[in-house]
């Protein structure tokens, strides 16, 4: 067995719109980690843990600053509720605080997810969901990551 | 399956950084569409720009070494992924 480490969902506000004329509050599991990339560039950023997005991805914007070149990385189709969209990829070191978790993972960068105002990143299926155990319970606004003592 | 007490739970769980918990408290005023250059700790907006790297850039000026990047949704929508 791992260690666990628990959290509390953050609230994001979600403004009035014609469906949710008084708005409401969205809660949504983020943590917040650093991408490392191979010669150590560091970026400090939240991400939402996103089981149904299946590789680990973030806006491109944050490729740039982390001094990836776009010109150099793989594309692959991503699908989304916008539609169809490249998203390019690049391996990138994920560093959770306290030093408790590094993943090192072939992160997506995506041109869309700047598009829609995302500015931050989703830890999906391949590169989070295969490396640790994660428990959500919503309801009590809690969320555990379990971590293998070897990861 | 091994049923894990609530003690013994609690007696594994470790205390990783503080995160943010309200973005709605920390982003007041923030206009929508910026990116927010966040303290270390989550506790307040260091700097915003409407560029990231200004929004970097301005955050180390004011003695925030490793600011935590966000950027505050330009329109009122919900994210389905």
């Amino acid at each position: 067995m791992g260690t666990r480490y628990k959290f509390q969902y953050s609230t994001f506000p979600c403004p009035a719109n014609a469906a949710f004329p008084n708005g409401h509050t969205a809660k949504r599991p983020a943590l917040n980690l650093d991408l490392v990339s191979a010669d150590n560039k560091r970026l400090s950023c939240f991400a939402i843990i996103d089981s149904g997005a299946d590789h680990c991805t973030f806006p491109l914007s944050f490729a740039t600053q982390l001094g990836f070149d776009p010109l150099k990385m793989k594309g692959s189709a991503a699908a989304g509720l916008g539609g169809i969209s490249n998203t390019l990829y690049w391996p990138v070191r994920l560093e959770f605080p306290g030093g408790a978790l590094q993943l090192d993972v072939y992160a997506g960068f995506s041109a869309s997810m700047d598009a829609i105002g995302a500015g931050f990143g989703l830890l999906g299926q391949c590169g989070f969901f295969d490396r640790v155990n994660i428990s959500f319970n919503q309801r009590d606004g809690t969320f555990i990551v379990e971590v293998d003592q070897a990861a | 399956m091994m049923e894990v007490s609530s003690t013994e739970l609690r007696s594994e769980m470790a205390a990783m950084a503080p995160m943010v918990l309200d973005f709605a408290k920390l982003l007041e005023g923030v206009p929508p569409g910026a990116w927010v250059a966040v303290s270390a700790d989550g506790e307040r907006v260091v700097a915003y720009s409407a560029e990231m790297q200004q929004a970097i850039r301005l955050a180390i000026e004011a003695g925030e070494d490793r600011p935590l990047v966000f950027r505050v949704p330009s329109t009122p929508s919900t994210f389905v992924f």
